[in-house]
């Protein structure tokens, strides 16, 4: 490792014959964060997260992991990297032990003590044949392999894909102690909560280009909501009009439904002045928050 | 060599050399056995027609009867045995990267810090050795059916046709290794494998029958396998460099091709 800096990609393109999948992606990881990937399906996630790891070599640009460039240094870097990828595969006829030997045999520094740490606070034996596993205990061995090594970097795509409530919180104590310890993870996911629990920094990116990176901990606010309030008779909705917070107002009969960005509290009491008989919020989608916040 | 990739092959087909080894052990035994019973036929086939058997097998000298060299050649390694070693050599050479590409556990591999040359090698490395056990069960249930039954054979000219045999199946694999890792399609390099041993058969036959075609045979690697010529002359040393040097080829290929290609797209 010739830099502190786990990942720094610059001008990163990529093509699949003559249409792109990527175009001049430039952004870079910090040492101890905890890096959001976000964007719809096609967006290019995976494209790059392949790119990183030299599954993908890239048409355009350079991609550097701790200062080596992903491509002529691909085997150092991955003594360096724990990597899940988002729709794992693993080999069903080997126990999740088996597998572990074995990847450790490829070259990664077990740490068994963590291994069994892991596996226990995951609540997954290892002695069972993987192919005999539900698809939430196959992603728990998944992640006790990526981070059976207690990696420097950790590049997880949809990491809580098919884990319950109760597994996605060792998740995330799993990613805090990692970012305790001074590792980086670069985790690509559709879950908002789960990125404003553990993401420092988020990257949007859509038709192959990024869109923006957000410090969520600091000055992104994620808090767009959509309600839909009924009253006892069809109102003026131009009452809401005034409200700086509110949006995309929309009304069928006695129903009218809103979009508020940040502080509700204004919202709220212009709306009890207006006698109410029911509200009701909508579920957000991620992408949703992203493309109206930047309104693209 | 636990738990490395070559390791993990060989253990992914243990079933399969089992059942494979199992069956070339029956089938010496069985034509060692059978050509005490068979011989005096095959030598009144001689008699009564001896250019329809001259056709059939060759040059075969005047005062010989079937030895048991010339009944191997026909019986088991003119045909049998190559079809089964290309049988074997086209699935595993087609298999060995392209299963793990299509089941995604490619992945696992290539995110550990190993070099994409190391896993091609091991891989070839594990075909061959899988070529070699079923080669060496071969040659040893003949070793075990010589001092069964009445067959005095030359041991190192069956061992030297079985070696000719295993490179002619590691040619193959490579071939068929080499397609995979160049297009990542397991179908298309099955295809491409059997093409290039029904051509290559064709190639051989076709050379035999006319003069003018005669010329084919250095395309075929039928031809530089010739197990039946080796049963009764020893190794050729021609051809066994031919056919290390065509592997080594495949091979090079195969190594510089995955190196460069995009996986997991």
């Amino acid at each position: 490792m010739t830099t502190d800096l786990p990942i720094k990609i610059e001008g990163f393109s990529k093509n699949y014959g003559s249409s792109p999948a990527v175009e001049n992606l430039t952004l870079m990881v910090e040492k101890g964060e905890v890096f959001g990937f976000l964007g719809p399906n096609g967006a290019g996630k995976s494209t790059t997260i392949k790119s990183i790891l030299n599954f993908l070599t890239p048409s355009d640009g350079k991609i550097s992991i701790f200062g080596l460039d992903s491509v002529k240094s691909s085997v150092e870097i991955k003594k360096h990297i724990g990597y899940l990828a988002g729709d794992i595969s693993l080999y069903d006829s080997m126990s999740g032990l088996q597998l572990i030997r074995y990847l450790t045999r490829l070259g990664r520094s077990t740490n068994w003590t963590y291994v069994e740490k892991l596996a226990k606070g995951l609540q997954i034996s290892l002695e069972a044949k993987i192919g005999t596993l539900s698809k939430g205990n196959k992603q728990k061995i998944g992640l006790i392999q990526a981070f059976m090594h207690q990696p420097a970097l950790l590049i997880l795509d949809e990491p809580t894909s098919g884990l319950d409530p109760l597994m996605k919180q060792i998740f995330y104590e799993m990613v805090l102690e990692m970012k305790q310890m001074g590792n980086s993870i670069f985790v690509s996911s559709h879950d908002l909560n789960e990125v404003q629990t553990i993401c420092d920094k988020v990257a949007f990116i859509k038709s192959g280009k990024l869109i923006g990176i957000e410090n969520i901990k600091e000055d992104f606010d994620f808090t767009i909501r959509r309600y839909t309030v009924t009253f006892k008779q069809p109102i003026d909705t131009q009452k809401f009009k005034g409200i700086n917070s509110v949006s995309d107002i929309t009304q069928n009969e006695n129903k009218v439904t809103v979009t508020v960005t940040g502080n509700v509290s204004e919202f709220l009491s212009k709306l009890s002045n207006l006698h109410p008989i029911d509200l009701s919020e909508e579920d957000t989608n991620l992408e949703d928050v992203f493309m109206k916040y930047y309104e693209v | 060599m636990l738990n490395t990739t070559f390791y993990i092959y060989l253990m992914s087909r243990w079933k399969s050399i089992a059942v494979w080894s199992i069956c070339m052990f029956a089938l010496a035994l069985m034509f060692t056995s059978l050509y005490d019973p068979f011989k005096g036929e095959f030598d009144d086939m001689l008699d009564n027609a001896p250019a329809l058997m001259e056709a059939m097998l060759g040059p075969i000298p005047t005062d010989s009867s079937i030895s048991p060299e010339v009944w191997l050649g026909i019986e088991l390694y003119g045909l049998l045995f190559p079809i089964m070693i290309s049988v074997i050599a086209i699935s595993a050479g087609a298999s060995a990267v392209g299963s793990e590409e299509e089941s995604g556990t490619i992945e696992l591999i290539l995110a550990s810090p190993i070099s994409r040359e190391r896993i091609i090698c091991e891989k070839s490395f594990g075909i061959f050795a899988q070529l070699a056990i079923m080669g060496g069960v071969l040659w040893l249930g003949i070793v075990v059916g010589s001092f069964l039954f009445p067959f005095d054979v030359s041991l190192i000219n069956v061992l030297s046709a079985t070696v000719m045999g295993c490179i002619f199946g590691l040619t193959i694999s490579n071939l068929t290794l080499a397609t995979q890792a160049l297009k990542g399609r397991k179908g298309l390099a099955l295809a491409i494998g059997s093409c290039f041993v029904g051509i290559s058969y064709v190639f051989n036959v076709l050379s035999g029958i006319s003069d003018n075609l005669h010329s084919l045979k250095y395309v075929s690697l039928f031809n530089y396998y010739d197990g039946p010529g080796v049963l009764v002359n020893g190794l050729n040393t021609t051809s066994l460099i031919v056919m290390v040097c065509l592997s080594a080829v495949c091979f090079t290929t195969a190594l510089y091709v995955f190196k460069r290609r995009d996986i997991g797209v």
